[in-house]
């Protein structure tokens, strides 16, 4: 069993004129966290995106020791059209395993999502489809997660659940990397501070 | 991965996607009719004009439908989880196409000799007309698919889509075309009917192995 999930080494990326990072390494470690912190446009979805392998660095190496990663994008990575559990049903055929609908329920009710498993998902507040796409990340069984602005659209009960799961995830030997605008930082992560250059 | 699930699931996500489903599909028999009205005594001496009218109209239905084929998904972010999925990257794309074909290439292959009856095509003909796009149609969604992932993270469709898929077409509208026109003339066309599988058999093994990295590479934009 690795000891590292994921690294990235002497990263570079510099999008037209402007340089987002450059030189930079980071080892996400089983059970470690890591907050990515800084203002609009210094590059902390970029980062994820190259971690996740949706997007090609300038330069520098990322090895991805577990695969495949849950991925929490801006977008919900939801399918609109189709009902909360369809959704889940097909988080559960990503990963090739039998959808729970035990597991499922007890989700959707710690997410209080419960009332809605039938409805579509653009019948749903923006919160709720935060809900539902942090429910599809649980489903997946993912050892490394990739956040980005997961408490985006979340009331405070949310936005608590949501820390509190990152903390239980990193704890049963899983681990993080979030970007997050939030006020207050996630208490027992390592901040990776980002600036606009 | 289990195939039948997610073909299931494509083909939920096309029928409530309601009009849109279906218009490609409206569009193939208000063309094809319309050439009729239009040509009419031309296809009543010559079933080749039908034929070709059928086919030609056929490649624009395809590009019209396959226009959305990857759109929604990378608009609402699932292209983007699926892509990460390597193992079941195939198998998505397998099922996502195979269902768009059961609702484009399925109805336009059962339309099409329906239409060449109606016309008053011969029986045999018709019979043949329906073989080719049987063929073809499969052939057609699997190139288009290929054009439509390379475009998808660009946020273009449309004319660039029509401009790059068409001359892609050429050889399956050739060789469907020719086996109709040779079985009308009574003339042997065993090898433009193999030509006609070979181009099926490649395009349907080579071009899902595909996808997976182009579509990866779309994200990338």
């Amino acid at each position: 069993m690795t000891s590292t999930h994921l690294t990235v080494t002497n990263l570079c990326c510099r999008p037209g004129s402007q340089e987002l990072f450059d030189g930079l390494s980071i080892s996400v470690a089983v059970g470690e966290t890591i907050e990515l912190r800084g203002p609009n446009g210094c590059g902390k979805t970029t980062l994820l995106r190259i971690m996740a392998g949706l997007q090609q660095p300038d330069s520098g190496d990322v090895i991805r020791y577990v695969e495949p990663i849950g991925y929490l994008g801006h977008k919900f990575g939801l399918t609109s059209i189709l009902t909360v559990q369809e959704n889940l049903r097909w988080a559960s055929m990503l990963n090739g395993t039998k959808f729970d609908t035990a597991r499922a329920q007890d989700l959707l009710e710690t997410f209080e999502l419960r009332t809605a498993t039938n409805k579509l998902i653009q019948e749903l507040s923006a919160g709720q489809k935060r809900r539902c796409s942090l429910v599809c990340l649980l489903i997946g069984e993912y050892k490394l997660w990739l956040l980005d602005e997961p408490f985006s659209s979340l009331d405070s009960q949310g936005e608590e659940l949501v820390r509190v799961l990152i903390q239980e995830h990193c704890k049963t030997g899983g681990s993080a990397v979030i970007a997050s605008h939030s006020a207050s930082p996630l208490a027992h992560a390592a901040q990776v501070e980002f600036g606009i250059s | 991965m289990r195939f039948g699930a997610l073909y299931r699931r494509e083909l939920l996500i096309e029928v409530r996607s309601g009009v849109e489903s279906i218009i490609p599909i409206v569009f193939f028999i208000i063309v094809v009719g319309i050439f009729t009205f239009a040509l009419n005594d031309l296809i009543s001496d010559d079933s080749k004009v039908l034929v070709s009218v059928i086919w030609i109209t056929t490649l624009f239905t395809s590009i019209l439908s396959l226009d959305n084929l990857f759109k929604r998904d990378h608009a609402d972010g699932t292209l983007a989880v699926a892509v990460l999925h390597t193992d079941a990257l195939v198998a998505i794309v397998v099922a996502k196409l195979f269902a768009h074909w059961t609702l484009t290439g399925i109805p336009l292959t059962i339309l099409g000799p329906l239409i060449g009856l109606m016309s008053g095509m011969q029986l045999e003909h018709a019979a043949i007309l329906g073989l080719t796009l049987l063929i073809g149609t499969p052939t057609i969604t699997m190139l288009g698919a290929l054009v439509t992932a390379l475009l998808v993270g660009l946020g273009r469709g449309g004319e660039l889509l029509t401009v790059l898929i068409l001359p892609m077409y050429i050889p399956i509208l050739l060789f469907g075309m020719g086996v109709c026109h040779l079985n009308i003339d009574s003339a042997p066309y065993t090898s433009e009917l193999l030509w006609c599988l070979a181009l099926l058999s490649g395009s349907i093994t080579v071009i899902p192995l595909a996808l997976g990295p182009v579509l990866k590479l779309s994200q990338d934009s």
